[in-house]
C-alpha cells in the first residue's frame, strides 16, 4: 500500500514537472547555479572531493616515506616474480619445454630477419600498404601569400 | 531556487536518469571506439619502430613535411582519435604532408634497446625514408612529450640539415622538475637494475600506475562524471577515447628505461649538460633552426617547472615558447586543442613551410 502510494506520488510529481517544464517558456540552462540547486551541489561536490583528493593524495604519494613503502612492494613482487620464474624454468627444462628465454631467443632470432627485411624492403623504396593515388605538388603556399 | 525551477530540475534529472540506465547498458555492451583511422601507409615496421605516412587530403602540398614524433610511453593515435578530432587530418586538410613515428609495445627480445637505438638508429632511419619518400631535403620534426626529448637529442646531435623546424609539445628538460616522478625514482629506494633483470622491460602497468597517482583523485571522480553524463553521447564518446588512449600504455625497452632514469631522472644530464649518447655530447645550443615549444598551463605529468629552462638552452635564433591553456593531454587533442593548439601550430608551421 505504502509502495503504490510511494509510485502514485512520484508519477504525480513527475507529470507536474513535465507541466511545468512545458508551460514555462524560458529553458533554465543545466548548467546554471543555483546556491540551492541539489544536482549543481552534488557536481561541486564532486570537483572539490577530486581536488582535495588530488591536493592530499599528492603530497602523501610525493614523500619519501611513501616512495621507500611503494619501492617495497616492488622490491617483494619482483623477489617472488624471481622465484616463480626459477621454479618454472626447472620444471620446464624437467618436462622439454621450451622456456621464456628459448622463445625470447627465438624472437630475436625472427625480429633480426624482420629488421634485415626492413632495411631491404627500406632501400627498394617498397613498404607493404600504399596508396596507389598520384602525389600531390608541393607548392602551397600561405593563404596570405596566394592572395 | 524557486519551486518551479526545482520540479523543472528533477523532471530533467528524472529524464536523465532513465537515459543513464539505457545508455549505461549501451555502454557496456558496445565495442571501444575505433581511433586512428586516418588512410596511412606504413613505410617502416622494425620491431618496435613504425613509420606511417598519412595519404594527403589536399592536390597540393607545402613543400616541408611534418615528421610527427610520438612519446614512447604511448600510442600515436592521440594524433589522430576521429574524424573531426585528429590533429592528422587537421594537418592533411590544411596542406601539410604528414610522417609520424610510432610505437609498438617492445618485446622481450628487445630489452637491449636504448637511448642510442632511439636517438642514433630510429630517427635517423625514419627522417632518411620521409626524405627519399617526398624527395625534399628537409623536414620539420614535431615530437611530443618524451618524443620531443628523443627530437632533441636527435637535432642537438645533427644540427642543421635536413631539420627545418623543431617543434616540442610539453617536452621536459629539467628533470628535478619532475617532482613526483624524482620522489618514485629516488635512487636510494629505486634498483632499476633489479627492475630490469627481472622483467626485461618496464612493465606498462607500472607506469601506468605511476601517472594514475600523479593525480589519484581523478579516476574516481572521473567514473562518477560518467555515470552523470552517461545521457549525453558526445560525453560518453569523449571519455571512452581519452580512457582507452590512457590505460592503452606501452612497456619501455630495459636498458632505454635505465637510461632514462639514470642519466635524466637521477643525473638531470640534459639540463646539466652533461648529457652523452654512444659518445657523442648533447648540446642544445647546437639547435639553431626555428624552434617553437608549446607548454600546457595545468600540465600535471610535466610541470611548467620541468620545461620552462627549454627554450633559452636552445641556440636558434628564431624561438619562442607558448603556454596555452589545458593540460598534458588535452593540449594536443579535443576541444581545447582543436580551438587552441592546432591552428596556432598551423599558422607557425605555413610560413616556415616553404
Amino acid at each position: 500500500m505504502e509502495l503504490r502510494n510511494f509510485a502514485r506520488n512520484g508519477a504525480a510529481f513527475y507529470a507536474k514537472a513535465l507541466d511545468v517544464r512545458r508551460s514555462n517558456a524560458k529553458h533554465v540552462a543545466m548548467s546554471e547555479k543555483t546556491p540551492t540547486d541539489p544536482f549543481s551541489m552534488f557536481r561541486d561536490m564532486v570537483n572539490q572531493w577530486e581536488k582535495a583528493a588530488n591536493d592530499y593524495g599528492g603530497k602523501i604519494a610525493g614523500s619519501s616515506e611513501f616512495a621507500r613503502s611503494m619501492q617495497g612492494a616492488t622490491a617483494v613482487s619482483m623477489q617472488i616474480q624471481q622465484a616463480v620464474h626459477e621454479g618454472m624454468t626447472k620444471v620446464l627444462a624437467a618436462t622439454n619445454i621450451p622456456s621464456r628465454e628459448d622463445l625470447a631467443a627465438l624472437g630475436e632470432r625472427v625480429g633480426s630477419i624482420e629488421a634485415q627485411l626492413s632495411r631491404i624492403e627500406a632501400a627498394l623504396g617498397s613498404s607493404t600498404t600504399r596508396s596507389s593515388s598520384p602525389k600531390p605538388k608541393r607548392t602551397k603556399l600561405p593563404p596570405t601569400k596566394s592572395k | 531556487m524557486s519551486e518551479t525551477n526545482l520540479l523543472e530540475r528533477s523532471a530533467a534529472e528524472f529524464e536523465r536518469a532513465m537515459q543513464r540506465n539505457i545508455k549505461g547498458l549501451g555502454y557496456l555492451a558496445s565495442p571501444a571506439p575505433v581511433l586512428g583511422a586516418s588512410p596511412k601507409d606504413t613505410l617502416i615496421s622494425r620491431g618496435t619502430l613504425r613509420l606511417y605516412h598519412y595519404r594527403p587530403m589536399s592536390d597540393e602540398v607545402y613543400r616541408v613535411p611534418i615528421l610527427l614524433v610520438m612519446a614512447t610511453t604511448n600510442r600515436g593515435y592521440i594524433f589522430d582519435m576521429v574524424p573531426g578530432q585528429s590533429l592528422v587530418e587537421f594537418l592533411l586538410k590544411a596542406g601539410f604532408d604528414v610522417f609520424m613515428i610510432d610505437w609498438e609495445a617492445p618485446r622481450q627480445d628487445e630489452s637491449h634497446l636504448g637511448l642510442d637505438d632511439y636517438v642514433l638508429d630510429f630517427l635517423p632511419s625514419c627522417v632518411e625514408r620521409v626524405l627519399k619518400e617526398t624527395g625534399e631535403p628537409d623536414l620539420t620534426v614535431v615530437g611530443y612529450c618524451f618524443g620531443g626529448v628523443l627530437s632533441l637529442l636527435w637535432a642537438a646531435i645533427n644540427p642543421g640539415p635536413p631539420l627545418k623546424n623543431l617543434v616540442t609539445f610539453t617536452t621536459p628538460v629539467n628533470f628535478k622538475g619532475m617532482e613526483m616522478f624524482q620522489a618514485w625514482s629516488d635512487k636510494r629506494f629505486f634498483d632499476v637494475d633489479r627492475l630490469i633483470a627481472t622483467y626485461g622491460n618496464c612493465p606498462a602497468e607500472m607506469l601506468y600506475s605511476a601517472f594514475d597517482l600523479l593525480r589519484p583523485g581523478a579516476k574516481i571522480a572521473g567514473n562518477i562524471r560518467l555515470w552523470d553524463n552517461l545521457w549525453n553521447d558526445e560525453y560518453v564518446k569523449s571519455f571512452r577515447m581519452f580512457d582507452r588512449w590512457a590505460t592503452d600504455m606501452l612497456p619501455l625497452a630495459g636498458r632505454y628505461f635505465k637510461e632514462t632514469t639514470e642519466q635524466l631522472m637521477w643525473d638531470n644530464a640534459l639540463y646539466e649538460g652533461t648529457m652523452v649518447i654512444a659518445g657523442k655530447k648533447v648540446d642544445l645550443a647546437n639547435i639553431k633552426v626555428p624552434f617553437m615549444h608549446v607548454v600546457a598551463e595545468h600540465d600535471h605529468i610535466v610541470p611548467y617547472e620541468a620545461s620552462k629552462p627549454l627554450v633559452p638552452m636552445i641556440g636558434s635564433a628564431d624561438k619562442q615558447e607558448v603556454m596555452l591553456k589545458g593540460g598534458h593531454v588535452s593540449l594536443v587533442a579535443g576541444g581545447n586543442a582543436i580551438k587552441r593548439l592546432w591552428p596556432q601550430l598551423d599558422n607557425w608551421l605555413q610560413e616556415r613551410s616553404l
